[in-house]
């Protein structure tokens, strides 16, 4: 149960008699009026056990988007339902009106309307609603929580997808798909045409002229249905902040839009979200919209802390592919983390698949090293350049070992790796 | 109360069988599952649960109120003040009070100077005047003597003394410890007593001292009869205490002294005693009627409206944060540690050897590249000296933090000239 404040208007309107009779028995009066207008008000309230509940979720919705969750209210009782309810979301699924006011007919039913802005991504619950049922006269209420499940799922909100457009366009110029007739890059062969004037004459494919008595070029374009398997460290490194991010979600960014890129390319992509177990896995082989089932499979990730265990890896990436592969390791190049666990492996991992190295650099770091006004800060300028001379030392040894490093900021890290896959597929390395 | 807050004009729809609810808006999880109605309890279930919770509080109230009650129906406190006829303990008079009743004395103990008038009117008799705080005035106990045949003053102060013996005058108290005091005198009582033990205020003047002692400004007694006879000062006060009524000849003297007519009026001023013009005025009578009822409610109304704001509308929500790290945390504490340790040449040796690798990489130089060809390229491109690059880039070895400050800011400053040559 539950008082008004109606009711405390009351209460408080028993001074005026008090006032006229300062006497015991006032106050007596006036307590045993005010027990009777709470009885009477709960006893005529609609009991809130007999309101039917109903939610209505959307399967998802993208980070930075608003969403309506829906929840559908019946009176089973004889009375009209005037009610306070509440929808029990956790705090950062931002509703905005999760407090509601009804009033429902007997034998009526309401659709609710939340809205939900959520401000992280995952799994955000819901775990009741809790519904206060007022009588007639508006002075106490009755009160129940009832247990009211229900989940949306968050997805990452794949920020980097405008950088999609320009990186697709360097592809088609690849693949020589382009308004303007290049020869195109690439080492496969494609097809033969008849030559057109503005065509590279080292491109003449003479036996096929003398066969046809007019001049025939050979055209090329990149290798397709390669394989692309993208790893995304989920470990204690990926925790990280970095300027607003957490290393995790630069990850993903990077991730997507490759995936995305790397699919439009003709090729084969494959994900997998690892620390000492696999996170998430999401096979090329698969049917269905590769970016759906990629940002459903991200949504619900976070940073584990513990120490990733890269000696898995390989049997891993083997057992999503067995062919050879751009296999992208999304990952820190922090000294300790890198040296005990990703160098090991990473000379098993070159020997049968092209690698990518990509991870994020701490721009702050950077303004640490050129603050030097006093002993503080020239300390911390000392410790910052000790830490990107480790940072190169790693990046220099796997780049020895013969895998590609990206180290780039967080929004900048996206683009690299998709250029980088360009360069690679331009260069026929996949 | 409208339900506002519903973004969308909330469409009261028929209700259909409970579990098969009409289309949901568009993009909405069609709603496979169950209506959802109640919490599985009831109403009995809720309080059973309630008083369950609060059972602790709740015994601790009754408890407390069941004390409060006990404390208010008791009734008044034991009497606990110094010889007073009605206390027991070792500092009371209660035994020589029972004696003289025994002994067919009539002991009427009073508390205030009205009682006291109205019982001397009423019967007569000797008057016992006990005032260990001095509330009374020597105008208030001037009448008594005229009504009162016999007056014994215990241990009296200056103002009783003042009216009632006025040959009397204080002498100090009598050190407690040493032997018994002899009578010494011609009064029938103390003769009858012996002696006394030790102790009480000493007086001197009068027409006869009894129980004598010697003190530097002459003879001092804890029993004196004034000039007129009518009165006695009796400074011994402990003859007639419980502790001590049985020691030497203290219950003799008591019982002699106090027993001598059939009829004792055993006066204790109190507070009430002090004249009514000296009394504080009662605050609260100057307020109206009203104002302390409607404060007591206004509280109560104040307490109600905690429980109105404090009540949640259903329990919290927690919200699982995932682990966040600033990244920057590590390099914090690594200079943090080199400060600390005052590793000032380890920190310049990290300065020294990314400013070599960023000049090295600026001015194309291989990567097997020495330190002496970085300094000489590095002379060949900015206009300083040899000697004050080999000295800046090779030797210097800033032995403390100023030094280091300024180290570093040149380093870079060397850095930025070559950079933008």
């Amino acid at each position: 149960m539950a008082i008004t404040g109606r009711f405390v208007l009351l209460a408080l309107a028993g001074i005026l008699p008090l006032l006229l009779f300062p006497r015991p028995a006032t106050v007596l009066v006036w307590c045993l009026l005010l027990a009777v207008a709470v009885t009477v008000d709960l006893a005529l309230a609609v009991s809130p056990r007999r309101v039917g509940l109903q939610r209505r979720l959307p399967a998802n919705v993208r980070l930075g988007e608003s969403v309506t969750a829906q929840l559908l209210l019946a009176n089973h009782g004889r009375r009209q339902l005037r009610a306070v309810l509440r929808d029990g979301w956790q705090p950062s699924a931002g509703a905005v009106n999760p407090d509601q006011r009804v009033r429902i007919s007997p034998g009526e039913r309401r659709l609710l309307q939340v809205q939900l802005t959520p401000l992280r991504r995952g799994d955000l619950l819901a775990h009741h609603v809790a519904i206060r049922s007022l009588g007639p006269l508006g002075v106490a209420a009755r009160q129940i929580t009832i247990s009211l499940p229900g989940r949306l799922r968050v997805l990452p909100p794949f920020h980097s997808k405008r950088h999609l457009p320009s990186k697709l366009r360097k592809l088609r110029e690849l693949d020589g798909r382009v308004a303007v007739q290049i020869r195109g890059a690439g080492t496969e062969f494609d097809s033969l045409r008849d030559y057109v004037r503005g065509d590279d004459v080292r491109s003449i494919d003479w036996r096929a002229t003398a066969r046809r008595q007019a001049v025939v070029v050979r055209t090329w374009r990149p290798e397709r249905d390669r394989r692309v398997v993208i790893v995304l460290d989920t470990s204690r490194t990926s925790a990280a902040r970095i300027e607003d991010e957490p290393r995790l979600d630069t990850g993903i960014e990077a991730s997507l839009l490759l995936a995305v890129l790397a699919e439009r390319g003709g090729d084969r992509v494959d994900f997998l979200a690892f620390d000492r177990r696999p996170r998430a896995k999401v096979a090329s082989a698969a049917k269905g919209n590769l970016l759906n089932q990629l940002v459903n499979a991200m949504a619900p990730l976070d940073p584990e802390l513990i120490e990733a265990d890269w000696s898995q890896i390989p049997a891993e990436i083997h057992a999503l592919s067995s062919h050879r592969s751009l296999v992208v390791l999304l990952t820190a190049l922090d000294s300790g983390a890198a040296e005990e666990g990703l160098l090991p492996v990473l000379a098993q991992l070159t020997a049968k698949h092209t690698v990518v190295v990509a991870s994020v650099n701490d721009p702050h770091v950077d303004r640490l090293r050129t603050v030097r006004d006093t002993a503080d800060d020239t300390f911390r300028a000392a410790a910052a350049e000790r830490a990107m001379l480790e940072r190169a030392a790693v990046a220099a040894q796997i780049r020895q070992l013969g895998a590609e490093v990206v180290d780039a900021p967080p929004h900048e890290l996206p683009p690299q790796l998709a250029d980088m896959y360009i360069r690679l597929k331009a260069a026929g390395r996949l | 109360m409208t339900p506002a807050g519903t973004t969308a004009a909330p469409a009261a729809v028929p209700a259909g069988r409970p579990g098969s609810p009409t289309a949901g808006a568009a993009g909405h999880e069609s709603a496979d599952r169950p209506e959802t109605v109640g919490d599985g309890g009831s109403v009995w279930s809720t309080l059973r649960n309630r008083l369950r919770r609060w059972s602790f509080w709740l015994i601790l109230l009754v408890l407390l109120c069941g004390v409060v009650a006990l404390e208010l129906l008791r009734g008044p406190a034991a009497d606990r003040a110094d010889l007073s006829p009605g206390n027991a303990a070792p500092n009371g008079a209660k035994a020589v009070a029972e004696v003289l009743r025994q002994q067919g004395v009539q002991v009427v103990a009073t508390d205030s100077l009205q009682e006291t008038r109205d019982q001397l009117h009423a019967a007569g008799g000797t008057l016992l005047i006990h005032d260990p705080n001095g509330y009374l005035s020597a105008e208030q106990l001037e009448p008594l003597k005229a009504q009162a045949g016999r007056i014994v003053l215990l241990e009296p102060g200056f103002e009783a003394l003042r009216a009632l013996a006025p040959g009397v005058r204080a002498a100090g108290v009598i050190p407690a410890d040493g032997g018994n005091l002899p009578a010494d005198c011609r009064q029938p009582g103390p003769t009858t007593a012996g002696e006394i033990t030790r102790g009480g205020f000493s007086y001197r003047g009068g027409s006869d001292m009894c129980f004598a002692v010697d003190t530097a400004a002459g003879d001092a007694a804890p029993y004196v009869l004034s000039d007129d006879g009518a009165t006695v000062v009796l400074g011994a006060g402990h003859v007639l205490s419980n502790e001590a009524i049985v020691q030497a000849g203290n219950a003799a003297l008591a019982l002699n002294t106090l027993g001598a007519t059939d009829r004792l009026v055993w006066y204790r001023a109190g507070p009430q005693d002090v004249p009514v013009a000296d009394a504080p005025v009662n605050p609260m009578s100057l307020l109206p009627e009203w104002v302390l009822p409607v404060s007591l409610w206004l509280m109560a109304v104040g307490v109600v409206a905690m429980f109105w704001r404090g009540r949640r509308l259903g329990p919290l929500v927690s919200e699982p944060l995932p682990v966040l790290v600033r990244s920057a945390e590590t390099i914090e504490g690594r200079a943090r540690l080199y400060q600390n340790a005052k590793a000032v040449n380890h920190a310049a040796d990290n300065l020294r050897a990314a400013t070599m690798t960023r000049l090295a990489a600026q001015l194309r130089l291989p990567a097997g590249a020495s330190s002496a060809d970085v300094v000489n390229a590095v002379a060949r491109n900015s206009g300083r000296s040899r000697a004050e690059l080999e000295r800046l880039l090779r030797h210097e070895e800033p032995g403390t933090e100023a030094r280091l400050v300024a180290w570093a800011q040149e380093l870079q400053q060397l850095e930025k000239e070559v950079t933008h040559r």
